[in-house]
């Protein structure tokens, strides 16, 4: 599924690129993180719990960025497996624009699910991306400014 | 030796209450789950998340250590331990000699997966809890590759199959006066059996034994097509069967679980146990249907049929199934023609694969897709030319004069009046009061529409059955069949045929199924068959025990064999009161050390019959909304003669409500870029509830066939096959086109009121 959107974040531009590049920004505000390790400018590893409908799972990802253009954005990609429920791997492509003392932060998502996850939970999982997705950017939001 | 002339009440045409019922209501079934062996382990199946794709690596090792785990084996453990891949026996050939194409099918994937679903790897542990805890350490990488879903996207080709007469369709259709078109969908559909599939696999070490207890449609079949994986003779592998909850084909062939349940049984040195979860025959029972089909129908300037040709787009699924190309080949082929006079058939069939779970028989096995495809073909035709869909079929209707009739395909029609049958539904149903039940309807905001659907099936031909009869000196009879009841009822069906036969009471006959060490051959039940083959093969095996028990008696009543006359039980002296048990008779057989009291039949020459039938529908649509009602489901069937009627309409009603579920709920969805499926659950499977159903009103117009002793023509899978065709044709009426393809879910049917002309 692919959805996109815009978020404004009332901090100035170089704030939230670096914010963006924070795990433990990102850590706090990606929902349901347990664990973020960077191991290199661009990698990460991240431990998730996820829940779509009927089914919760903590999910093992390795998250890289991509894309690398700063201040301007990046693309985040994440693959997760969560054992005997599947997998989940996704991306969102971010770009940040000056608005004043403000940003503007565009944002398309990609999210595929795969296994028990898929079959169980698949007619939830449009909204539970958009509802994760929502969840990361106020908290996001908050912990930027 | 004669039969006396003076019969007991006969058993045969009579209802009695089913013998196997007071065990299985009262929770002393004994089906696959109920099996607790000593000492037995518990296995899970680690499952591709993936569709299509290569497995880069698979780390079992962190599984092995965990707590309560025995074993894990990948697809490659199984590989080098000598496990062969399982077979497809019906390898088909294009018609232009290209052999049959079928990917290697291995009971565990080895390096690559082809469905979500498919094993690969098989974990043994101490408990379930245990084993699917560890299922989660499998570290499995995925090189994910495109996927195919829809069969007409699929590139990869089984085979181009042909059947008919090319030459002499295409010199009807350049003669025609009109030609009619259709194209349809016939969905894929789950089977969901109320039981799962499941086994125990057992080895005994010192004799080489395997032993695989399984629900089956018949044991000697899956021992048959088990055996090869394992590379072991036949007499290796005892397959046992005891109750089984529902099948219709799901249980028919051999699955991967089980040739990966005997290596672990052998491997561990325990027996193993798995039962399915509803989730794992969501995603890998065998699925039913699944074709794209075009079909073009040549008239004649009265509305006379010429010819027709048709083209079948037929999904495999990932595998070649072991049975998979039969049901849209053989078995489409078979009923094709339907109970229409017309002289030339073409059709051609390609079997492709994708990435969806293989298909196989499903209740009917090609013949509701083929009856479909035709009664959908007819009814386009009976609105092209005007004539409506009475008057046309009446036009093309076999006559009954002329049986046997040979069809365009080259099946023989012994018995059948088409006619009556079709006048018989009409005139049950009213079909002529229809307007003033359609002002009701709309009185009240709804459209109402009628439709007919007529069957044919062709049953009697899918069998290698030995029976055996034998008399227990006791007062029992023991009839031994190779034929598995998955609910049918043969416990009390094939009993009332001895019982009659004998003179017996039915508790004095008892059917035993379901172990392939009784008999090296028999079965399946398949194909609304067992009593055409199995009723057979036991009558004959019953007068080859009597004819054995006859010379017994006759030297211990010191008679000729001739002058006696069996009677209820006892063989009397003709014209004296001197007479001896029939059990008296076993006892002193058996006593001899000789085989004992026993007779034994397979299975001989032509057998097949052509049930029919006349089903009418009446719906009502709520413009608003979409959703359909069945109001009215009617039918009149033509099974020959009926040993017991209240089973035959069991079985009518079942197939009915699968039909129905099939028109209008019914359909296996997968995403068609990943091929993750996303009717996973029966959350987003739609089975039909009995509120979705009518009472069926059925009427028996039975003409007793000629060509097997009994008269009967199979009715196993008839509903299913006539009942899709007569809901949707109701529904054309209702919303005034017929352009909409099952399941007629309330938004296809509220798109095809909305928007007709974007169907």
């Amino acid at each position: 599924m692919q959805f996109s959107g815009t978020q404004r974040v009332d901090a100035p531009r170089e704030n939230v690129w670096r914010a963006l590049n924070d795990a433990d920004v990102l850590k706090r505000c990606i929902p349901g993180c347990q664990e973020l390790t960077q191991t290199s400018t661009t990698e990460m590893t991240a431990k998730v719990v996820l829940k779509i409908g009927p089914i919760k799972a903590t999910f093992i990802s390795g998250v890289s960025l991509r894309d690398f253009d700063p201040p301007n954005g990046y693309v985040i990609v994440g693959e997760g497996k969560g054992g005997v429920a599947g997998f989940a791997k996704g991306s969102a492509r971010v770009r940040l624009e000056s608005d004043g003392q403000a940003t503007i932060l565009h944002y398309e998502v990609k999210s595929e699910v795969g296994g028990k996850i898929a079959q169980l939970g698949a007619r939830l999982i449009d909204s539970t991306a958009k509802k994760l997705a929502g969840e990361f950017l106020e908290a996001f939001g908050k912990v930027a400014v | 030796m004669p039969l006396t002339g003076e019969q007991p009440q006969s058993l045969v045409g009579c209802s009695p209450p089913r013998v196997e019922d007071e065990r299985l209501v009262t929770g002393r079934g004994r089906y696959v789950a109920d099996i607790k062996l000593e000492g037995a382990l518990v296995a899970t199946f680690v499952r591709s998340p993936v569709a299509h794709g290569r497995i880069v690596t698979i780390d079992l090792d962190a599984v092995r250590e965990a707590t309560g785990v025995v074993a894990a084996f990948s697809g490659q453990d199984l590989l080098d331990a000598g496990v062969l891949p399982l077979p497809c026996i019906r390898a088909t050939d294009s018609a232009d000699g290209t052999p049959f194409h079928a990917p290697v099918r291995h009971a565990v994937a080895v390096d690559l997966v082809r469905h979500v679903g498919e094993a690969v790897a098989i974990i043994v542990a101490e408990t379930e809890q245990a084993a699917m805890d560890a299922a989660d350490l499998a570290d499995i990488e995925y090189d994910t590759l495109p996927v195919a879903i829809d069969v007409r996207e699929s590139e990869e080709t089984a085979f181009a199959w042909e059947k008919g007469d090319r030459a002499a369709a295409e010199a009807a259709f350049a003669a025609a006066a009109r030609v009619v078109e259709i194209e349809v969908v016939n969905n894929r559909i789950l089977i969901s059996p109320i039981e799962p599939r499941g086994a125990v696999a057992e080895y005994d070490a010192a004799s080489g034994l395997f032993t695989l207890h399984a629900p089956t449609q018949g044991v000697h079949l899956v021992r048959r097509l088990v055996a090869p994986t394992l590379d072991i003779e036949l007499e290796k592998l005892r397959v046992i069967t005891n109750d089984v909850g529902g099948s219709f084909g799901a249980k028919l062939v051999s699955m991967p679980e089980q040739t990966a349940l005997l290596f672990a049984a052998r491997a561990c040195g325990k027996p193993v146990r798995w039962v399915a979860t509803r989730s794992e025959n969501h995603m890998t029972d065998i699925a039913g249907r699944d074709h794209v089909s075009r079909a073009w129908m040549a008239l004649d300037g009265e509305g006379r049929i010429l010819a027709i040709r048709a083209e079948t787009y037929a999904n495999l699924g990932a595998y070649a199934s072991a049975l998979g190309p039969s049901p849209p080949t053989l078995g489409f082929a078979a009923t094709l023609c339907g109970p229409y006079d017309f002289p030339a058939l073409h059709l051609t069939v390609f079997g492709r694969y994708t990435n969806t779970a293989p298909s196989d028989a499903y209740r009917g096995s090609g013949k509701p897709e083929s009856v479909y495809l035709l009664e959908r073909l007819v009814e386009r035709a009976a609105r092209e030319t005007g004539l409506g869909p009475i008057e046309f079929r009446r036009r093309n209707l076999i006559a009954a004069a002329t049986m046997p009739y040979r069809a365009a395909n080259g099946y023989i029609y012994d018995s059948a009046d088409f006619h009556s049958v079709l006048d018989r539904a009409l005139a049950e149903a009213d079909w002529n009061g229809f307007a003033k039940r359609r002002m009701a309807s709309e009185a009240k905001g709804l459209r109402r529409g009628r439709g007919i659907g007529l069957y044919l099936h062709t049953t009697g031909v899918t069998s290698q059955e030995i029976s055996r009869v034998r008399v227990d000196p006791h007062g029992i009879v023991v009839v031994e069949t190779g034929l598995q009841s998955s609910g049918q009822g043969h416990e009390t069906s094939f009993a009332q045929l001895v019982a009659d036969k004998l003179g017996l009471g039915l508790d004095q006959v008892h059917i035993v199924q379901g172990d392939s060490s009784l008999a090296d051959s028999g079965g399946p039940t398949a194909g609304s068959s067992s009593l055409q083959v199995g009723g057979v093969t036991i009558l004959h095996a019953a007068d080859r025990m009597l004819d054995a028990a006859c010379n017994e008696a006759a030297d211990m009543l010191e008679a000729a064999a001739e002058d006696l006359v069996y009677h209820r039980g006892r063989f009397v002296v003709a014209g004296t009161d001197r007479s001896i048990l029939l059990f008296a008779v076993a006892a002193e057989m058996e006593a001899k050390g000789e085989v004992g009291c026993a007779g034994e039949a397979a299975l001989e020459g032509n057998i097949l019959t052509i049930p029919n039938g006349a089903y009418v529908c009446e719906v009502e649509v709520d413009p608003d909304t979409g959703s359909v009602t069945v109001e009215r489901f009617l039918g009149v069937d033509d099974v020959g003669r009926r040993l017991n009627p209240q089973l035959v309409e069991g079985q009518v009603h079942g197939g009915i409500a699968q039909g129905i579920g099939q028109a209008l709920h019914e359909r296996v969805v997968y995403d068609p870029d990943s091929g993750q499926m996303l009717s996973g659950s029966l959350m987003d499977y739609g089975l039909p509830r009995a509120d979705d159903l009518p009472m069926f009103e059925l009427h028996a117009a039975d003409i007793p066939t000629g060509n097997n002793i009994l008269g009967m023509k199979g009715a196993g899978e008839i509903g299913c096959i006539g009942a899709p065709a007569a809901v949707i044709n109701a529904l054309a009426d209702a919303i005034g086109h017929d352009r909409i393809d099952m399941p007629a879910t309330p938004e296809r049917v509220w798109r095809a009121l909305n928007f007709p002309m974007e169907c």
